[in-house]
């Protein structure tokens, strides 16, 4: 049952943007002077400085003029993004059912649990068509790439590359840190594709996983180690650099 | 009605990202549905009149949101994904048995996502996920606070808390 003095979210978000209705700001007299209120609002605030502190602008806006792009474009012309996507994951449908049957060529640990493991999928984008990448496959500076995963069920992990020149970008999630939910049971892309930059040597996709929380340091002890931590578990391409 | 996109960003993006992340629970999802909020903002910018941007924003948003959940539910082999739980739970919450609560949010959530219209969808989901009177619920949808009533009567989603407040 709502409680007739809290001011809801919106109502709450309305008055930090001095957009509340003055109508409804009249029927929320006291409510709206209340310290709880004042609490909420100075929370807001400091959720505001999280927010652009965790999320680059540039980068952001730069990815929704991309997507609006595209959008605007299929809605014109019937082919967009979400073609790619949907061309990727009739892909990886057919690809999925290969798994079952062919024996697993990655070097990667065994999985738990109803014969699905883990793994990744790289594509590329080559003009209106998308190509699934596997493993050795040549690549070039300014391939326009997309990765997905799938994991059999809810987990942690992170999604990393390393080039040959052993530089680590994090790609799942976009900044070292703690381990990200990972959904299971179906293919998810990741949000963004991005454009392959002049590395050396090869780029190799790494997707790291537990069924418990883990962090950087663990991401990093892994990779200098090179051997299997007993509670992470791992998937990995390799892309040749052309 | 053309929209100065890192304007609009700049003042709604936490808004808006905080609406996702209520739904989705999820930061890389909340994210995604809050590029794809803007997205429909640019996109649409030509037909829209009159509401303020808060209110639209938060509109568009939650609609998007809703689309994911229901495209993921879809997918699922599950009767109810592990996507909807926040949702689930929070329905559950507000009624008042615990036996029937799960029940009657299972059987809210069908509402939602199978052949009830958009507009009673969002007016379910600002009502009881959301928890706005009925004032604040018309006023965003711009209908009388008699005929979002009459809505969700009709909607009938959780019998006990629907009939002491509605």
């Amino acid at each position: 049952m709502k409680d007739p003095n809290k001011l809801s979210d919106l109502s709450l978000e309305k008055l930090h943007l001095g957009e509340l209705d003055p109508s409804l700001a009249a029927l929320y007299r006291e409510p709206l002077n209340s310290a709880e209120t004042q609490d909420r609002l100075k929370q807001l605030q400091n959720r505001d400085q999280d927010f652009f502190s965790r999320f680059s602008t540039h980068q952001m806006l730069t990815q929704i003029r991309v997507k609006a792009e595209k959008t605007s474009v299929a809605n014109k012309t019937g082919l967009s993004f979400k073609s790619f996507r949907s061309l990727a994951v009739v892909a990886s449908i057919l690809i999925v059912s290969g798994v079952f049957l062919i024996q697993d060529q990655f070097s990667r640990n065994e999985n738990r649990v109803k014969g699905l493991r883990s793994y990744l999928n790289v594509y590329r984008k080559m003009g209106d068509s998308v190509e699934r990448l596997r493993e050795k496959a040549g690549v070039r500076r300014g391939d326009l790439v997309q990765v997905s995963y799938v994991v059999p069920e809810n987990l942690f992990g992170v999604i990393i590359s390393v080039d040959g020149a052993n530089h680590v970008t994090w790609h799942f999630p976009n900044r070292p840190g703690e381990a990200a939910a990972l959904r299971g049971g179906s293919e998810v892309f990741l949000s963004n594709s991005f454009e392959l930059d002049d590395s050396p040597k090869f780029e190799r996709f790494l997707l790291i996983t537990s069924a418990d929380r883990f962090g950087e340091e663990a991401v990093h002890a892994f990779l200098k180690n090179n051997v299997s931590q007993p509670d992470l578990e791992s998937y990995t391409i390799t892309l040749k650099r052309e | 009605m053309q929209i100065d996109l890192e304007s609009y960003y700049k003042k709604y993006g936490p808004m808006v990202y905080r609406r996702c992340l209520k739904m989705l629970e999820t930061e890389a999802r909340a994210a995604e549905a809050m590029q794809d909020t803007f997205v429909q903002l640019l996109v649409h910018q030509e037909s829209l009149r009159g509401d303020a941007p808060s209110s639209l924003l938060y509109k568009i948003a939650t609609r998007v949101c809703l689309n994911i959940l229901r495209t993921e539910r879809r997918r699922s082999a599950e009767a109810i994904p592990a996507s909807d739980e926040g949702i689930l739970e929070k329905v559950a919450a507000l009624t008042d048995s615990a036996g029937d609560s799960r029940f009657m949010a299972r059987d809210f959530l069908s509402r939602i996502f199978h052949g009830v219209e958009e507009s009673t969808a969002l007016m379910a989901v600002l009502f009881f996920f959301d928890e706005m009177t009925l004032e604040e619920i018309a006023k965003e949808v711009k209908m009388s606070v008699s005929g979002v009533r009459k809505r969700l009567r009709k909607f009938n989603a959780v019998a006990k808390g629907l009939q002491e407040v509605v």
